[in-house]
């Protein structure tokens, strides 16, 4: 079971998950993770420039990225099961599930009284029970319990002091990507920043796998990972 | 009835709750017949908009809902539409505004084999802006689908849509309107779209035809069919100035050209791609416009024309009371009402001339105006006691004045029907003038009896302590007459005699006489007499004598001399004056008086008649209008407007002629062929973010000295948006004209 590194610890841990599978990490600075933020810049005749984000719908999170990654392995034979993962990866039909079990940071504005809303991205901790549970921030008070359940709707009644975050995604009704609900015990009574942490699941296509083989026994593979709905 | 849960609740019963909650919110009621019907508030707000405007990071996107099919409006998923949405709006044409996305779609979605791509199904978009948390939804867009066109690869489907417009675009027009109908060009407008409408179960919106809603329709119309209706409505809509819009479902009628203040000024750092482009020096730079006018022969047989009203427009704060005395209590309580100052009509003059044989013989005269009736805070009974006025609340203005209303009124001010008659070829015979306009009626507060007591009478008082019959001014009728007497010997046009009157159809009567005679060394000279009755009471006044019967002070003095009964002598004025306060602003005046008995030509015979109050029921059916038709007479006219400016640069004249039947003056003319050089002004045209404000008619500005001139306004003339709904990336393309001053 690897352990996460949180956004306060930085690196990586040394295994990575896709679908049922494990990998280990990949070798120093191979790793280059890309989540360029969506928003387009209009650019004045003043010299300024504005910045446009795209609304995704209600209880969606200020901010939305969209992540890929290019994963390369040096492989022998002291690791032939990885390469034999690999194969099958690129072998094997979508959408495919991937955590680098480092934890993110999404941000919500919160309308007074909202409870409701959605995380962007499956939640590790619930998925795959590995690293640690989300923590929210509602307007710099934490939230005492973090709960997962199997569904959370709108209509449901949760305690003060907890939030229910669901195990599975939907699909957002606006936007149609997938989502995960979650919903407050205790709405903020103004205007609020809610701040959650967690480990985030990719939900991602693989694009190709790039193979080299610089000599006897050895060979090169880069996977590369983009993310879908 | 259902369980609501607002989000925002409202307790208004008063215009001025609704005026202190939100001035700017524009609210409606449909349709409410039962206490189980729901009230629908419709709430424009508009401050996060502002907002998201005012920041330099702002979140846009659309939702866009179409029928799927089962007459349900359903709302696509962003992940259902492939790139960008575009919208259009444009003053050009009927004002129709489309809207155009696409549908990203599996294979096989082939308009050849789909029955949705090939019917007409209803399409709405919404826009939404605004910053996290805090976003505003703006209805764009209501129509239909009128076009598809499938891509097999990738597989899309392009979607062109129309607003509510293109149901009527089809249709063709036949009407008959005959000639003299004397009906105005709004109330034809409504006759002839109130079918389509109620067909196609759409509403009238908002209709501004102008002052005289678009004034009067002399000519006939006879469609039979063959001419699309909007564009015919366009057409008949040029000569005032006015356009089509289809905005919130309903059908509009709007002026062609913004005015006002700006709906929303750019700046520098609003705007990208900025250009101005100037007419073509090839193109025309003046328009002719020719048609058919007719001189309308109204019912006396006699040619009547209407003027142009003359409209004054200005930044105009209409003035508003700043205390309320209750009529029950007395209690004098402060009042917090505010208008917000905006570009108002806050005059107009309308002149109606009929004239014979060439000549006119009547003219009526209409001024328009903001003003509220003058009222009296107090009243005095019959014992003299003066307490609080206890018939109706009167309201205290700022410069001290007291009203009816808690705010000034846009109203008829005056109306003045001067008729003059001729004496054959010579000259006027007489000229009499009826004037309409708001009067006091002054009365006296007291007067002498035959045993030289002070009686008082049961009157209102104004705050300086004048009687008025009513309490109030009210818009009254007095009659002028003046007669030419033609006398041999001394020539033409001499005033010989001359007589005036006065006479109100008010509680009480006044008539005024004025006489010219010549002294005794042959100068003209001239002398006011009244004779004023009420009820039983009966008074004659003279204006100006040197000491009367002086009712409040100097300022606003009018002398009378009492007369017991109706007599028919003026009695001399003198004498004792007394004065008492009534309260710490106001006094009385009494006079006793000595009678002396001069014999004056009152010329009983002109009394008004008895005025006649209440509703008048005539038996009979109601009396149609007739019109002599054949009397009038079509001339071929046309105006001629020039671009002055690019005319000197030219050097000459290149005219554009056009025609335009729906003309009812030369001035209509005038305003057509004005209609058509405007869409040749100055066209500047910019990029900016999208606001889901801007729209095509609408008022702004351009902080940009060497766009448009300083302070000045722009009409919007074009506006597309366009916006990548998985990206966010948007624009709206603004194409607006500045209008020189003669074109405004």
């Amino acid at each position: 079971m690897p352990l996460g590194s949180k956004t306060n610890e930085p690196g990586l841990v040394d295994q990575f998950r896709i679908d049922d599978m494990t990998f280990d990490m990949p070798q120093a600075g191979g790793y280059v993770p890309e989540a360029p933020l969506q928003q387009t810049r209009f650019p004045s005749m003043a010299g300024g420039g504005t910045i446009t984000l795209p609304y995704r719908g209600e209880g969606m999170p200020d901010r939305s990225d969209l992540f890929s990654a290019a994963i390369p392995y040096d492989l022998d034979d002291t690791n032939g099961l990885m390469a034999d993962q690999v194969e099958l990866l690129r072998a094997t039909i979508g959408p495919h599930f991937f955590t680098d079990w480092k934890q993110r940071i999404c941000v919500h504005s919160l309308r007074a009284g909202q409870a409701f809303a959605y995380l962007p991205r499956e939640d590790g901790f619930a998925k795959w029970a590995g690293a640690s549970a989300a923590s929210m921030v509602v307007g710099g008070t934490p939230v005492a319990t973090v709960l997962y359940k199997p569904a959370v709707t709108e209509s449901d009644a949760v305690p003060a002091g907890e939030v229910w975050i669901a195990e599975t995604a939907i699909r957002h009704p606006f936007s149609g990507l997938y989502v995960v609900p979650f919903k407050l015990g205790t709405a903020p009574l103004a205007p609020a920043k809610l701040v959650t942490r967690y480990f985030p699941v990719f939900r991602v296509d693989v694009d190709g796998v790039a193979a080299t083989f610089p000599g006897v026994a050895t060979e090169t593979k880069v996977i590369y990972l983009s993310e879908i709905n | 009835m259902p369980v609501l849960s607002p989000l925002l609740a409202l307790t208004i019963s008063t215009v001025e709750q609704a005026n202190a909650f939100a001035p700017e919110f524009a609210i409606s009621t449909r349709s409410v017949r039962s206490t189980s019907d729901i009230l629908e508030i419709d709430l424009t707000i508009t401050a996060e908009l502002a907002a998201a405007l005012a920041s330099s990071e702002r979140v846009a996107g659309v939702e866009i809902q179409i029928d799927k099919g089962d007459g349900q409006l359903a709302r696509l998923l962003q992940t259902e539409i492939a790139g960008t949405a575009e919208l259009k709006d444009s003053r050009e044409g009927y004002g129709a505004r489309t809207l155009s996305f696409t549908l990203q779609v599996p294979p096989s979605q082939s308009p050849f084999f789909v029955a949705w791509s090939r019917g007409p199904h209803r399409v709405r978009m919404i826009g939404y802006l605004g910053l996290p948390g805090a976003m505003q939804p703006r209805p764009m867009f209501d129509g239909y689908v009128t076009q598809c066109s499938w891509e097999a690869d990738p597989s899309l489907l392009r979607v062109d849509c129309q607003d509510i417009s293109v149901l009527l675009s089809s249709e063709k027009l036949a009407f008959n309107l005959e000639p003299g109908s004397l009906r105005t060009r709004k109330s034809v407008f409504r006759e002839i779209l109130t079918p389509y409408l109620a067909v196609y179960g759409l509403e009238f919106g908002r209709l501004d035809f102008g002052s005289n809603d678009g004034g009067l329709l002399f000519k006939g119309l006879s469609e039979g069919g063959t001419v699309d209706l909007l564009q015919w409505l366009a057409a008949f809509l040029t000569p005032i100035a006015r356009r089509l819009t289809w905005e919130g479902g309903a059908c509009n009628v709007e002026p062609s050209y913004a005015s006002g203040p700006p709906v929303r000024t750019f700046r520098a750092n609003d705007v990208s791609g900025l250009s101005v482009s100037l007419p073509s020096t090839t193109d025309a730079n003046a328009v002719v416009m020719s048609g058919t006018v007719f001189g309308f022969i109204g019912p006396s047989g006699q040619r009547t024309e209407t003027d142009p009203p003359k409209i004054t427009r200005a930044l105009f704060t209409p003035e508003v009371a700043i205390r309320r005395q209750d009529h029950t209590t007395g209690d004098i309580e402060d009042l917090t009402l505010t208008i917000e100052p905006e570009v108002r009509e806050v005059s107009r003059v309308v002149t109606t001339r009929v004239y014979e044989a060439g000549t006119v013989v009547m003219t009526t005269i209409e001024e328009w105006g903001w003003y509220s009736a003058r009222a009296c805070p107090r009243q005095q009974n019959d014992e003299a006691a003066v307490s609080f006025n206890s018939a109706f609340d009167v309201y205290f203005y700022a410069d001290g004045s007291c009203r009816c209303e808690p705010q000034q009124q846009y109203q008829v001010l005056r109306q003045s029907i001067s008729v003059k008659e001729f004496n054959g070829p010579y000259g006027p015979l007489s000229e009499a003038v009826t004037v309409t306009q708001f009067n006091a009626n002054v009365v006296p507060i007291g007067y002498i009896d035959d045993d030289s007591a002070e009686i008082p009478n049961p009157v209102f008082l104004t705050a300086e302590g004048i009687g008025w019959a009513k309490g109030f001014e009210f818009f009254e009728r007095s009659t002028d007459d003046s007669q030419y007497f033609w006398v041999s010997g001394i020539g033409e046009g001499t005033l010989q005699d001359g007589r005036r009157g006065r006479s109100n159809n008010g509680f009480g009567s006044t008539r005024r006489l004025t006489y010219y005679s010549e002294d005794s060394e042959g100068r003209l000279g001239s002398r006011t007499t009244a004779l004023y009755s009420w009820g039983l009471f009966y008074y004659t006044i003279e204006l100006p004598v040197p000491s009367a019967f002086v009712f409040g002070p100097s300022s606003t003095r009018v002398y009378a001399i009492a007369g017991g009964g109706f007599s028919e002598f003026i009695i001399a004025p003198t004498v004792v004056t007394t004065f008492s306060a009534i309260d710490e602003t106001s006094h009385k005046e009494t006079t006793s008086l000595v009678a002396i008995s001069l014999p004056v030509d009152l010329d009983a015979a002109r009394m008004p008649a008895t005025p006649v109050v209440g509703e008048q029921i005539v038996p009979g059916g109601i009396p149609v209008l007739e019109v002599p038709t054949n009397g009038q007479t079509a001339q071929a006219a046309s105006a001629t407007v020039i671009d002055a400016v690019r005319s000197a640069l030219l050097g000459k004249v290149v005219p554009d002629d056009q025609q335009n039947d729906f003309c009812e003056t030369v001035d209509e003319l005038g305003t057509s062929a004005l209609e058509l050089l405007r869409e040749k002004a100055p066209a500047i045209q910019f990029d900016s973010l999208i606001d889901w404000t801007i729209r095509a008619g609408a008022p702004l500005t351009l902080l940009l000295p060497e766009a448009i001139p300083v302070g000045e306004v722009m009409t919007a003339w074009e506006v597309e948006w366009s916006l990548d709904v998985r990206s966010g990336e948007n624009k709206q393309h603004i194409l607006a004209r500045w209008l020189p001053k003669e074109l405004r």
